[in-house]
């Protein structure tokens, strides 16, 4: 309410003081005003040259030009002033201030107040973070939670227990940065547990998006230290030697697992299509879908009968292993041209163009991505993430 | 409801604009007074509803008010409360923000205190402004609305980029501004006399003082700029010949040259056509150079090309405002009478050159800065300008404008005397001689070129020192003559000595630190030490730090000479919560002689730091010029003969001491 009051206010008063002018009565014609302001100015400037005289810094026969030139600019003032004489009569001009008045000060109120409307977002109060701060205990809305813990944590760093409330939050949240500090912060300060370096590796492996990075193998192995049966450290490290190239020891992995895991188990599939993807003779025969990258790796499957190694990529010629990965890399653009939405499908792909030495490719996928992931916050970020990475300007 | 509140009032203060706009425009037409005084209480609305609007975006920034887009994107509640504020300004709509405000602050000015100039001038002024104020408000409005809210609002800021956290950049942008904005003042009242048809002596008397706040809000502004990235760059450089910066430097060039022909043409109303000209094109080049930091073209013109809405919008202002008054131009000008006559070798002459110089220079850096954009929007191939090219293009021709400063007060109107100007000069040609030898003495290295550099500036310092001189009969007059002579002398007179000096000091500063400059690239290890141009620089230990939104590795270093310690220097390594972003900051032992400047960088293997040490000879120079640039302005606007040329009444009431 107290909002509308301003408003109405705000725009009368401003209405009232525009249109006061027009309220007035007409004076008589004040025509020469103008030649009046710059005869003032003229006569200043002959005083002047007088002043400068009596000090000495102008001689007298400059002096005297001087003040021809200026009388010269006087009397032509004076001679144009009939000129602006002939104006309107103040009847004429009377035609047009009632219109004038009208239009502006309905126009005002009315626009200003449609335009607000609009665009604004009327009764939406204003939420300074204090007051989030001290509302947070009564209504729980998730980030003024998360506000709170954080102003907690910036004052007492050395609390483990809210490293370790606020790292799940953050992880769902898609900070994962904030998130692999968190678990790290908690592990520091309460010791290692297997949900912390769980979760701090996958914080990690998110940052990295996808690729399982040294620290996030080394809480793995710990993890097994600490968890001897546990399943997931061993699937991500067998991943991690495929992202390194092992294949073959990769393959390996991927076939123990695979033999140790219950029938029912839900990650069956996804170490079966790992592993189809290294070795076609395996996918053959396990009959399985290949996902989407390895479609576009089809005609090496081809090739493959030939070679029919696990590291069939690894062995062929220089040539035709570029021809191999020039083929995934077009694959996976083909697809994003039609569906731009996978963030990490983007990353991919721009740091692919950018190991291939493909710049100009690198930086147009960037900024398709951006084009295409405008909305999606979190995807972007990764992306501009990526970019700084890489140098690729922004 | 105050963010809400400040949206209404932007909204409401683009439409107060188009009043503005119309309602003088068409009194000045029909020639009805009344229509005509709804220009200043319109132009004052517009700056109280754009004050509004701004300072509710400022509350929102100091209450952390994460609701609003603006502030969720550019703030972080942890930033020090001065930075808050500052970041209204360090984004993109919160800077048009600002934009918008002291553009209606300068109409608002011209209102109030515009009581000397004829009311339809001042009414077409007002309306040429507002009609600027328009673009910009929609510009804002449409594209880059700081008002935008966010529901639900998320947690914390994504924090100002820290390498704006730092108090003379905080400020810089005002400034700058205030000196960019300021030139519309000149172009409006350019496009008011173009329409009016009517262009004379006391035009060029009313504009003056504007075109001088603007052009010491944005000398000031620049050195402002080149003051932070010396030592926040951690480079020891001060001036990088960076689109950023060039955007505001053609202004500049130009405006100083309006400033000059202005001057003429108040005089002897000569010059006329050629300073309405360069009144428009002073705001064409403010405008650009909006266009450029504004629009992204910057970053990448591929980033441009993606969201190309806010690039071409004000790529549509700048062509309709350069264009439109281009194109005024050339159907009025020839209807303008010409003015008096001179000789080259006058007062006149001398501003000319002086103009001609300033005028190429703008060109050279303009050419420098956008053909490197342009190729790489045509070819893709990205090219880097840099300074060879500004140093070859741009050194030369501030050397003739050099030389012929002194010679231009010193010369008469209409016809000088130029042998005399020479003889009167005798003593500044022998401070420069005596320049060049002692600096061949004392320095062996660097461009034999460098000495002559150093003499010039000597030789303009001198120069305006002898103006001055020469004006109060120093040695010739009596003590008592020269007192009362030198406290006669009007303000502007002094005005010119200070800038005129300013010139010199900066140059000097330029050649010296460019020239000798000492620079040591090392790793070091606590314990180390290394000689600095005759300091003794001893490493002697790093320690961990917490600032309010950062932590920091600060080294110490313990600075004798002569065997006597005068400073500890401590630069550190600063690295910001949000974004975690590394900052440097130097550590600075400023003496007359030069700056010693040290930075820390990375950790060596082997318990070592990269060390960068440098010692900037008389590097202080380049920023005191630009002061005393700034002060010159100041003394030169306070005099009374830039303000008056006003009604009877006022002026009756004015002291007129020892006239």
């Amino acid at each position: 309410m107290l909002f509308w009051i301003l408003v109405a206010l705000l725009v009368a008063g401003v209405t009232l003081a525009i249109t006061r002018p027009l309220m007035r009565p007409a004076e008589p014609a004040a025509t020469n005003v103008d030649a009046d302001a710059d005869i003032a100015v003229y006569k200043d400037q002959l005083k002047e040259i007088a002043a400068d005289e009596t000090r000495g810094t102008l001689a007298a026969n400059e002096a005297e030009g001087a003040r021809a030139e200026i009388a010269r600019r006087l009397l032509r003032v004076a001679h144009d002033k009939p000129q602006s004489d002939a104006a309107p009569t103040v009847e004429t001009r009377n035609h047009f201030i009632l219109p004038v008045s009208l239009i502006t000060s309905i126009a005002l109120p009315v626009l200003s107040l449609g335009l607000y409307l609009a665009y604004g977002a009327p009764g939406m109060p204003g939420q300074p973070l204090d007051e989030r701060l001290t509302e947070a205990n009564n209504a729980s809305k998730p980030n003024d939670l998360v506000a709170k813990v954080e102003q907690r944590l910036r004052e007492h760093p050395e609390d483990g227990r809210g490293w370790d409330v606020i790292a799940p939050v953050y992880y769902a949240m898609g900070r994962f940065s904030d998130a692999a500090t968190a678990y790290q912060n908690a592990i520091h300060l309460l010791g290692e547990s297997p949900k912390r370096l769980q979760g701090f590796a996958n914080a990690r492996i998110r940052m990295e998006n996808g690729i399982v990075p040294d620290d996030a193998r080394k809480a793995f192995q710990r993890l097994l230290v600490l968890d001897p049966k546990a399943i997931e450290p061993r699937i991500w490290l067998a991943l991690a030697k495929e992202q390194d190239g092992r294949l073959t020891e990769a393959a390996a992995d991927y076939k123990t697992l695979l033999a140790d895991a219950p029938a029912d188990a839900p990650w069956r599939k996804v170490l079966e299509e790992r592993l189809a993807s290294l070795d076609p003779a395996h996918a053959a025969a396990g009959g399985k879908q290949a996902d989407a990258a390895n479609t576009a790796a089809a005609p090496s499957a081809q090739q493959g009968s030939a070679a029919p190694d696990a590291s069939a990529v690894m062995s062929m010629s220089p040539e035709d292993r570029q021809a191999f990965i020039t083929r995934m890399v077009d694959g996976l653009a083909a697809r994003l041209k039609a569906d731009g939405s996978d963030a990490a499908g983007w990353v991919k792909l721009i740091r692919a163009y950018q190991v291939l030495g493909r710049r100009d490719d690198a930086v147009k996928a960037l900024s398709d991505a951006r084009a295409n992931l405008k909305g999606n916050q979190g995807g972007l970020a990764q992306v501009e993430e990526l970019a700084r990475q890489l140098g690729l300007g922004s | 409801m105050i963010v809400e509140l400040g949206h209404f009032a932007l909204i409401l203060a683009l439409l107060v604009a188009v009043v503005q706009v119309v309602v003088p425009a068409f009194g000045a037409h029909v020639r009805d007074e009344r229509m005509m005084r709804v220009a200043e209480p319109a132009a004052i609305s517009q700056l109280l509803l754009i004050a509004i609007a701004f300072f509710a975006l400022m509350h929102a920034y100091v209450t952390s008010d994460f609701s609003v887009l603006n502030v969720a994107e550019n703030s972080h509640s942890t930033k020090p409360l001065i930075y808050k504020m500052a970041g209204v300004w360090g984004n993109h709509e919160g800077s048009m923000l600002l934009w918008v405000l002291i553009l209606a602050l300068f109409g608002a000015a011209v209102a109030l205190f515009g009581n000397n100039l004829p009311p339809t001038l001042k009414a077409r002024v007002l309306s040429v402004q507002a009609s600027i104020a328009v673009a910009f408000l929609l510009f804002s409005l449409l594209t880059s609305n700081p008002f935008v809210r966010l529901d639900p609002a998320p947690p914390d800021g994504n924090g100002l980029n820290p390498i704006l956290q730092d108090p003379a950049l905080a400020f810089h942008p005002p400034f700058l501004y205030t000196g960019y904005v300021g030139f519309s003042i000149a172009f409006s009242f350019a496009i008011a006399a173009l329409i009016e048809g009517r262009i004379d002596a006391a035009w060029a008397r009313w504009v003056r003082p504007w075109t001088l706040a603007a052009w010491m809000f944005l000398t000031i502004g620049i050195s402002m700029g080149s003051w932070w990235a010396y030592y926040e760059l951690g480079w020891g450089g001060w001036w990088f010949w960076d689109p950023v910066e060039n955007a505001s430097f053609m202004p500049w060039l130009a405006g100083t040259a309006l400033l000059h022909s202005a001057l003429v043409m108040e005089k002897r109303e000569a010059l006329k056509i050629w300073t309405v000209l360069l009144a428009i094109l002073t705001f064409s080049l403010s405008l650009m150079g909006t266009f450029i930091v504004r629009s992204g073209v910057l970053t990448s013109v591929h980033s441009f090309a993606v969201d190309p809405a806010r690039g071409v919008f004000i790529l549509a202002i700048l062509v309709f405002f350069t264009g439109g008054g281009l194109a005024l131009f050339a159907l009025r000008a020839k209807d303008i009478q010409p003015g008096g006559l001179f000789q080259p070798i006058s007062r006149e002459g001398s501003l000319v050159l002086n103009n001609l110089l300033l005028v190429t220079a703008a060109a050279t850096v303009l050419v420098g800065t956008l053909y490197p954009m342009a190729l790489e929007g045509l070819t893709g191939e990205k090219i880097s300008v840099g300074p060879p090219f500004f140093n070859m293009t741009f050194g030369p021709l501030m050397i003739p404008l050099l030389i012929a400063l002194p010679f231009g007060p010193l010369l008469a109107w209409k016809r000088g005397d130029l042998l005399g100007a020479m003889q009167r000069l005798a003593f500044a040609f022998l401070a420069a001689l005596v320049t060049v030898v002692t600096v061949y003495a004392v320095e062996h290295r660097g461009p034999w070129l460098a000495p002559f550099g150093i003499a010039l500036g000597v030789y303009v310092m001198a120069g305006a020192i002898i103006e001055w001189a020469n004006r109060v009969k120093l040695g010739s007059a009596g003590r008592d003559e020269i007192v009362r002579r030198a406290t006669n002398l009007p303000r502007s007179a002094y005005g010119t000595l200070f800038a005129h000096f300013g010139v010199g000091m900066l140059m000097v500063g330029i050649v010296a630190t460019s020239a000798y400059r000492e620079e040591h690239i090392l790793a070091m290890k606590p314990g180390d030490r290394v000689m600095v141009d005759g300091y003794q620089v001893t490493f002697t230990k790093v320690e961990r730090g917490r600032g309010p939104n950062y932590t920091e590795d600060i080294a110490d270093f313990n600075v004798k000479r002569d065997g006597e310690t005068v400073a500890t220097l401590q630069p550190a390594k600063r690295l910001y919560d949000a974004p975690p972003q590394p900052t440097t900051e130097a550590g600075i032992h400023a003496a007359w002689r030069g700056d010693l400047y040290v930075v820390i960088g990375d950790a060596q293997p082997g318990g070592g730091y990269a060390v960068r040490a440098y010692f900037n000879p008389l590097v202080r120079f380049i920023w005191l010029g630009a002061l005393f640039m700034f002060f010159g302005g100041g003394i030169s606007l306070s005099d009374r003969r830039l303000r008056v040329g006003a009604p009877a009444r006022t002026r009756a009431a004015m002291p007129v001491p020892a006239e």
